[in-house]
């Protein structure tokens, strides 16, 4: 619990590090979306005559 | 010719750009997320409770990198705005697309960690002194950049003008670096210097440096990835993006 409190700290260390690994998540995962995106576009425009 | 430099000039070329760096991103997340583990972790249970902050410091094992990071991206952009108006190399063009939504990214986590670190250690979250400001010009910078390149139709037009843009912004760069030292502010100076000895003590200077090059090595993981995404949709009529997709794995 110590942990986790951290004499009354807590609530903004443990904030700050959810926050951080949501945004460097989405950071990380945005450029693979975005290349399956566009992977998806070439294959189709090579399917169309 | 060096062998650097034409490995640099062939990397200008998009298709040796998307084949050949598809490795370099895997390995630059790898490092990248493996270090920010070490090093939150290393920061958040090994390291004893700071004198003065107690346990909010460790908010600066997020909050130092980020900020950093989120300067020097900008100075790469600025830099590759250069290039982009004077040689009109397309990859210059194509990493300021790629890293300005990085750059945003990492400002804003610096203010909320920032704002966050403020409530308990200054007993309040924001301050209108000029280095809270001026990161939070370097945010709206950044926003601008991309904004303009959504907002403007013909490819060539967006990179002339978000370059002039991250030129002209660069000029907040040293007002952000220097502010602490031009001007009374709540912050305190910079701690980590090149040529004075640091201001931290080891135990938490090695876990801090740690997450600041994990930090520098996983936005470059994610400029890249994020490049690559850029090369192919740009070429995408092209017929080596056709074969090269039509070779991939699913």
């Amino acid at each position: 619990m110590d942990l986790l409190y951290m004499d009354g700290h807590g609530i903004y260390v443990w904030s700050i590090y959810a926050v951080g690994f949501v945004l460097l998540a989405l950071a990380g995962t945005y450029p693979w979306l975005h290349l399956r995106r566009v992977r998806r576009q070439v294959k189709n425009d090579e399917k169309s005559p | 010719m060096n062998i650097l430099t034409a490995t640099f000039h062939r990397l200008t070329s998009p298709e040796f750009f998307y084949s050949k760096t598809r490795v370099w991103v895997f390995c630059l997340y790898f490092l990248g997320i493996a270090g920010l583990l070490t090093g939150s972790i290393w920061g958040l249970f090994f390291v004893p409770p700071e004198k003065f902050q107690g346990d909010s410091f460790r908010i600066m094992f997020i909050h130092v990198p980020v900020a950093h990071l989120a300067q020097m991206i900008y100075m790469g952009i600025a830099v590759a705005g250069a290039i982009y108006l004077i040689w009109r190399i397309k990859m210059a063009d194509i990493f300021m697309a790629a890293a300005a939504p990085v750059g945003c990214i990492m400002t804003a986590l610096a203010l909320i960690s920032g704002i966050v670190w403020g409530m308990p250690t200054w007993g309040t979250g924001w301050v209108w002194d000029a280095r809270t400001t001026s990161v939070l010009v370097l945010f709206f910078l950044f926003f601008g950049l991309i904004a303009l390149r959504q907002a403007i139709g013909r490819r060539e037009r967006a990179a002339f003008a978000v370059s002039v843009l991250a030129i002209i912004g660069a000029i907040n760069i040293p007002i952000i670096k220097y502010s602490v030292e031009w001007f009374a502010t709540l912050h305190q100076p910079a701690s980590i210097t090149l040529t004075e000895q640091s201001a931290i003590a080891p135990v938490f200077l090695i876990p801090l440096l740690t997450n600041i090059a994990s930090m520098y090595v996983f936005a470059a993981g994610v400029v890249l990835a994020s490049m690559r995404a850029h090369v192919l949709e740009r070429h995408a009529q092209t017929s080596w993006a056709q074969d090269t997709v039509g070779g991939e794995e699913p």
